[in-house]
């Protein structure tokens, strides 16, 4: 009888358990049919930010602003897809979520269990959320979802509706045909909402160890070849001075831009992006000449050994490893990671943090003896397409559309609520010294993420030159005008969102690039025998499918 | 009285009823896992059709038109599918060869530890590694192998090296076997100490009176003993030949070492997945498993036909 009885509880312990765990997946994976739920979870756990303040108090206690309901306009419930990194995406209830939905007339439900490791299963099951915060990072294939019917239109007339100043600041930054030209267009149907950071700028910079520098008796470099010296110096004359080989001039990932400053002198970016020339013809960056010569440069640097010998396998945060514990004297990263307001996970501060306060710099632009002797930085397309906007799933309202759309105007013109949604409450995420924005140090991606401010939501509006006064230090300032010294190219300078041979073949075309370049550098090809060999295998992979179709599209 | 073959079934139906009632606790026990089976083993497999569909989201799998064969062509017709699927197969075989009969020779080392608490303490510390997530264990694995990591330390030591172990074609299939070992030896160990247990002690003791050394006890009497756990086992392996550890290879291959491996698997997750194309995928997905079934099915024939049908699945 006891066996029995035991062996029936196992039974029904293992059954619930197990149909409970069916359950919590359907329910994980739903977007808008979950909403019922999350309402009710949202109810019972308002008060769960026990660690922030609500955001209708502020140190004061008064209102910050004051819920924006019309008469007449029902509230919008509205499931949101946002994230802060790849990997963590809308914590439920947060501080910026209730500071949205007390100031506009909605009522966010987040998306919380969908990251870029589940994004493609999330959008294959059929859902998608109202809203999604669309990243490049994110792996959201824009015109996948297009074709698969996924999203919906935004009608242009509403835009310049319902929100027309950040309608007005792309027009000034980007001209007044920039949402004719805008990335955000396929076949005509404008299906997300334009957006750019911030003017035409670098995307790249390169940061260096200002003390090794000094220290070596050098000068920043100012010349292709000076560069070189420097990294060579970096690499063999012990700038640290503990006495031991352990210092490279550089790392650089194949991924990330790579050596920038080499492929910039001439005119190429990465080697997977294509552009378009005068007459019509596309091209691909790896498959120029050019791109050979300047292959031929990197490989002679790391044949020297001023080039991090492990670059072949270290990703971007092995080389900030590296970086920030004195390995590597000189890296390439984002300009936009050398701002001060990102606190301790900044590239200068990473660095300083270790070796003291001024010991790095931002590396002014060189010029070379190849091409036209300019060294370019390369920019994003520069357009309105973005690399994070917002897009509507295919069930959303009109309603739901234009109440979004009248939240991103409110960003657009309440700076007070801009500052709070980007750096969050003053005096605990962020101080004021001096008229200047100091977020506070010790609050980390994880802290930024849970109370859901900075890039969670980061779509919800375009900042401006206030926000750039408010935020950018003295030193920020002088960095930019040192990293925007470098002419730029956009990385490709053409946008044709739609090519089905791309889509068959880019995976294999990418394949044989990176194939190549890494077997150039560790010696197991070369660019004497091996180039032609290499764009026979760049024509097999599909190459040439793909230009033709870009080619017949555009014409 | 005459039994009409209406009565013998009947019979049979409740004979086998009967048996299900008496035998009602360990067929409710077994409830649960049948559920499993059919809930997230069989009923998922009506989405192979994917394969031969356009998958179109907001139709469904059944609601999408059909593509014919347009997936597998584009996958057999892929300028890297040959180079992939070789990969596949040798990385497999390797695995075969090296990493599957570990855990054999573990097991029985294992189990002739005289104490059983170092017995207890060696098992434990062996499949440890085996909870160990591939991306901690390839973080691991990467500072280890690392240009100034200790393994070439101690290459250095004997005036070797250093050896660029994840970039490398030469060595990077090495390199997958032996941390393939090191993470799931201990943990399939377990299966065959538990078939080692099951030998029956009097065996040994009647060997060690015949005067019969320890290899000999383990030739004649261990491996004996556990021949249908080995052969079960292979059996199972063959029909893995086209699958590769994806968790292992995709945190450790870079394009310097595709050329070795690059397997169906990373593959398919570039050309498929990340480019959401999702028939495309299933199709790779239906070749792989379509080839493993069948091996499974020859394998057994095989093994069926060398021990004259005392060894097989079924």
């Amino acid at each position: 009888m006891k066996k029995r009885l035991l062996s029936l509880t196992l039974s029904l312990v293992v059954a619930t358990s197990m149909l409970a765990g069916c359950g919590q997946g359907a329910d994980g994976g739903s977007g808008s049919s979950g909403k019922e739920e999350e309402q009710t979870e949202a109810g019972a756990s308002g008060d769960a930010q026990e660690s922030s303040a609500s955001p209708e108090e502020d140190a004061s206690g008064a209102s910050i602003s004051e819920t924006e309901d019309t008469p007449g306009e029902e509230k919008q419930e509205i499931t949101w897809l946002g994230y802060y990194t790849s990997n963590i995406t809308v914590t439920e209830n947060s501080w910026a979520e209730q500071l949205l939905e007390d100031t506009f007339n909605v009522e966010i439900n987040p998306i919380t269990d969908v990251t870029a490791e589940n994004i493609e299963m999330y959008v294959a099951s059929g859902d998608i959320a109202d809203v999604t915060c669309f990243s490049y990072w994110f792996n959201l294939d824009k015109n996948y979802l297009y074709d698969q019917g996924m999203i919906r239109e935004i009608p242009e007339e509403w835009l310049w509706e319902y929100y027309p100043t950040g309608m007005k600041i792309y027009s000034e930054w980007l001209g007044e045909d920039f949402f004719q030209n805008g990335g955000h267009l396929i076949d005509g149907k404008c299906l997300y909402t334009p957006y750019v950071e911030g003017k035409t700028i670098s995307t790249a910079c390169l940061v260096y160890r200002k003390d090794w520098m000094e220290k070596l008796n050098m000068t920043e470099p100012t010349t292709l070849d000076e560069l070189h010296d420097l990294l060579y110096a970096f690499t063999y004359n012990d700038p640290d001075g503990n006495g031991k080989d352990d210092t490279y001039g550089i790392d650089v990932i194949y991924n990330w831009r790579g050596m920038w400053p080499i492929f910039g002198a001439f005119g190429i970016s990465t080697p997977n992006q294509y552009n378009v020339r005068e007459d019509g013809t596309v091209y691909l960056n790896g498959a120029l000449e050019d791109y050979r010569t300047a292959l031929g440069i990197l490989k002679e640097w790391y044949d020297e050994g001023i080039i991090h010998p492990e670059c072949i396998t270290d990703d971007r945060a092995a080389v900030r490893t590296k970086w920030a514990n004195g390995t590597v004297g000189t890296m390439v990263d984002s300009q936009t990671w050398f701002y001060s307001f990102r606190g301790a996970s900044s590239i200068l501060a990473m660095a300083e943090d270790v070796f003291g306060e001024g010991t790095v710099d931002v590396m002014s632009a060189l010029t070379s003896e190849y091409g036209d002797g300019t060294i370019y930085s390369n920019c994003n397309y520069p357009n309105a397409a973005g690399v994070a906007s917002l897009l509507f799933g295919a069930n959303a309202t009109d309603e739901q559309v234009i109440a979004v759309l009248k939240m991103l105007e409110g960003m657009a013109t309440d700076h007070e609520l801009l500052t709070k949604m980007l750096y969050g409450e003053e005096g605990v995420d962020y101080t004021m010294v001096d008229g200047q924005l100091c977020v506070n140090p010790e609050l980390t991606v994880a802290d930024k993420a849970e109370k859901g401010i900075d890039f969670t939501f980061y779509a919800v509006g375009a900042t401006d030159p206030y926000m750039e006064t408010l935020t950018f230090s003295q030193r920020d300032k002088e960095n930019i005008d040192k990293s925007n010294s470098w002419p730029t190219l956009p990385m490709t300078n053409f946008d044709c969102p739609v090519n089905a041979a791309r889509d068959q073949y880019q995976s294999e075309v990418s394949k044989v690039v990176s194939e190549y370049y890494t077997n150039v550098l560790l010696g197991s090809d070369n660019l004497e025998d091996g180039w032609d060999r290499y764009l026979q295998n760049l024509d097999n992979a599909g190459l040439g499918k793909i230009i033709a179709e870009y080619e017949e599209r555009m014409k | 009285m005459r039994i009409t073959k209406k009565n013998k079934a009947g019979t049979a139906g409740q004979g086998l009823l009967k048996r299900i009632y008496k035998n009602r606790a360990y067929y409710l026990l077994l409830l649960p896992f049948m559920i499993f089976l059919f809930v997230f083993r069989y009923k998922p497999m009506y989405g192979i059709v994917l394969a031969f569909k356009d998958f179109k989201i907001r139709e469904g799998i059944m609601g999408s038109p059909w593509a014919g064969l347009k997936y597998f062509n584009q996958l057999f017709e892929a300028a890297s599918f040959w180079e992939v699927l070789s990969n596949t197969l040798i990385i497999s075989l390797m695995n075969l060869a090296f990493s599957w009969p570990v855990p054999i020779v573990l097991a029985i080392f294992i189990s002739e530890i005289g104490n059983r608490r170092v017995r207890k303490v060696f098992q434990t510390a062996s499949y440890l590694p085996h909870f160990i997530s591939w991306v901690i264990a390839a973080s691991l694995i990467t500072d280890v192998l690392a240009l100034n990591g200790p393994i070439n330390a101690l290459l250095g030591m004997v005036g070797r090296g250093p050896v660029y172990f994840l970039a490398d074609s030469n060595v990077f299939r090495g390199v997958l076997i032996l941390t393939n070992i090191w993470k799931g030896a201990g943990w399939s160990a377990i299966i065959y100490i538990a078939a080692i247990t099951a030998i029956d002690p009097n065996l040994y003791e009647a060997a060690r009176v015949d005067g019969a050394k320890k290899l000999q006890e383990i030739w004649h009497i261990t491996l004996p003993g556990i021949r249908s756990t080995i052969l079960t086992l292979f059996i199972l392996e063959i029909g893995k030949l086209l699958s590769s550890n994806f968790d292992q290879i995709f945190n450790l291959y870079s394009p310097a070492v595709y050329d070795v491996a690059d397997v169906l698997d990373t593959y398919t997750y570039r050309q498929g997945l990340e480019s959401f194309n999702f028939s495309y995928a299933t199709a790779a997905g239906f070749f792989q498993n379509g080839i493993g079934f069948v091996l499974v099915i020859i394998s057994n024939i095989v093994v069926k036909h060398l021990s004259s049908g005392e060894e097989s699945l079924w």
